[in-house]
């Protein structure tokens, strides 16, 4: 095996032999290959952003060894490791880090100036990565200018500055809408499969996983498990994945300890609350349940979700307080539309829930930036339908929506399947509500 | 030159970041099995590793800028050094398979005539090379791109 990076017996403490002290890494042991692409996958808090941090020679580890093309990184002086990390790596951060003061190009150009490369031509090679990410004509623009996804393209440019053999995303994706990451993920890819560079990635988002080729699936600061995935199993194993993740939650035995309702106030705490502490989401959960018993109404969630942690908040911005609050509200009016359903086919299993449906369809493509043909929408109203009526498990419901037509498939992208495959997810677990609309007798009527 | 033994490189520059940068660029980039880099901050210690048939290079880069401890060191003197140090070497038959780059940051055109005329194998400016760029250089320097 031919490893660009091989970690021995790597432990790994913050505030080490203080009170209050955190062993990150547990005696890691792992290799990867020259132009691999490699995931680290777990929960947050679980040691991936360690391991990347120890890898690219930012966190010193305290015992163990990194070699890196054979060397061990742990005997480098600071003047190796300064040397290393400017070209031996480019990192791709989850907050993008650019430098405010600086526009575009100054930011790609900047390592290249950190290794003595000409102001001059450090320019004209940052044109050169600009252009490729195509973000040529925002060259003299300031970070603040650029959207979230056009600043982490920005971050690729510069991790590519000094030609590094090895790029390293920590979280990519984690402040990028659905359409943006798709094209951060494909350029990961042509970086690995074009460039030929290995290209690490730390992940808790299944759907990230698409074109990993090795993943180091990680808990508590050790490596549980080394999946190498093939292309003809990569959506099975991100099928897995990603439904264990749901099922985590939406188990038997959970079900009947949480309870339903709790089990959506989970799933929807995944969906918009990535990224924030266990703690954070306890709370978040808590708050969307009180909404969903009516113990609170909108205006007081609302208020909730914007008042400080300590003050028993959860401390969302405003204006993300109230996009939050307006979408559970929204989840909550489908939810009863699905207690319709589930009405209506208590009175007949073969009766019609076209309207139902259609709604529930439109909610579910809301934010969806593509144009779906007429076949398409048919298709996906036939997939609700068949969930709906429990024909299907969650797991097929990705698996149809991203299919391709020509497979009888709904044909779209792994990233829209599996969004939509979870917002509807959010709506069924919805036993103890009502259907308050008299809607429902009056399709039983039309039906018969 | 063979790419399956390690090829002897050798850099001479008084500025130990560059050095320690040269050298690393050579490991970063995977070239650690097919170059054995050498690094030395004088022409005194370049003559001693050339010498000796064991340790001698088959390419060497050089700043012509380099100072000398208890000599002149404005710039004049360091370019008539260098230029000294290539000459004697040029002479010698026995050093007839050894190339020579120059490997600074001095842009003089006539300067780097100068040099040229006395048939060294290439004149780099550092500023204008990226990191990798310097690898493919070598590379091509030894054939291994061909």
């Amino acid at each position: 095996m031919d490893s660009i990076i091989k970690i021995e017996n790597l432990n790994l403490w913050y505030e080490k032999g203080k009170p209050n002290q955190v062993h990150a890494l547990k005696d890691i042991n792992l290799e990867i290959e020259r132009g691999d692409y490699v995931a680290f996958f777990g929960p947050s808090g679980c040691g991936k952003t360690s391991m990347l941090y120890s890898i690219s020679g930012i966190d010193r580890f305290q015992d163990g060894h990194v070699y890196i093309q054979g060397r061990d990184i742990s005997e480098l002086t600071n003047q190796e490791l300064a040397i290393f990390r400017q070209t031996g790596i480019g990192i791709v951060f989850q907050q993008f880090n650019l430098v405010p003061s600086l526009t575009v190009l100054k930011n790609v150009a900047l390592p290249m100036l950190f290794v003595g490369v000409s102001s001059e031509r450090a320019e004209e090679e940052a044109k050169k990565l600009l252009e490729r990410l195509n973000l040529a004509s925002f060259a003299s623009r300031y970070p603040y200018e650029l959207s979230g996804g056009q600043q982490q393209r920005v971050g690729i440019a510069r991790a590519l500055a000094n030609n590094p053999p090895i790029i390293i995303a920590d979280e990519p994706l984690g402040n990028l809408d659905s359409v943006n990451a798709k094209i951060v993920l494909e350029f990961l890819k042509e970086l690995n499969e074009k460039d030929g560079r290995t290209v690490i990635m730390v992940t808790h988002e299944a759907w990230s996983l698409k074109d990993a080729k090795t993943i180091f699936h990680i808990k508590d600061g050790s490596v549980l498990e080394v999946e190498k995935v093939s292309k003809g199993n990569v959506v099975d194993a991100i099928s897995k994945r990603l439904y264990d993740q749901i099922n985590d939650v939406s188990s038997v035995k959970e079900r009947q300890v949480l309870g339903h309702e709790k089990i959506s106030a989970r799933i929807l705490a995944n969906f918009l609350l990535r990224g924030y502490s266990i703690e954070e989401i306890s709370r978040f959960e808590d708050l969307v349940n009180e909404r969903f018993d009516e113990k609170i109404n909108k205006n007081n969630l609302k208020d909730k979700l914007n008042k400080p942690f300590k003050d028993g908040g959860l401390g969302l911005w405003k204006k993300k307080s109230e996009k939050v609050a307006n979408y559970i509200e929204e989840v909550i009016k489908m939810r009863k539309n699905v207690a319709c359903v589930y009405d209506i086919l208590e009175r007949g299993p073969e009766l019609p829930i076209n309207k139902e449906v259609e709604e529930i369809r439109n909610w579910l493509i809301e934010g969806y930036t593509g144009t779906l043909k007429d076949i398409q929408v048919k298709a996906i109203d036939q997939v609700v339908s068949d969930r709906l009526r429990e024909n299907i498990t969650p797991e097929k419901v990705v698996e149809v929506l991203d299919l391709s037509n020509s497979k009888f498939g709904v044909g779209l992208s792994f990233r829209a399947a599996s969004t939509i495959g979870e917002k509807l997810e959010l709506i069924l677990n919805c036993e103890e509500e009502v259907c308050d609309k008299n809607i429902c007798d009056d399709e039983i009527k039309n039906a018969k | 030159m063979d790419k399956n033994k390690k090829n002897r490189v050798l850099l001479i520059d008084d500025d130990e970041l560059t050095r320690i940068y040269f050298r690393d660029i050579f490991w970063i980039h995977g070239r650690g099995d097919i170059y054995d880099v050498s690094l030395v901050s004088s022409l005194e210690e370049a003559s001693i590793l050339i010498e000796d048939e064991k340790t001698r290079p088959s390419v060497v880069f050089l700043d012509i800028l380099i100072s000398k401890n208890g000599d002149k060191n404005d710039i004049e003197s360091q370019i008539r050094r260098s230029y000294d140090f290539i000459s004697e070497i040029k002479k010698n038959k026995v050093y007839s398979d050894l190339k020579i780059i120059i490997y600074s940051s001095q842009k003089d055109k006539k300067i780097q005539k100068k040099f040229e005329d006395l048939g060294i194998d290439g004149f780099l400016i550092k500023g204008n090379l990226l990191p990798k760029e310097l690898i493919t250089y070598t590379d091509n320097v030894y054939g291994f791109n061909n």
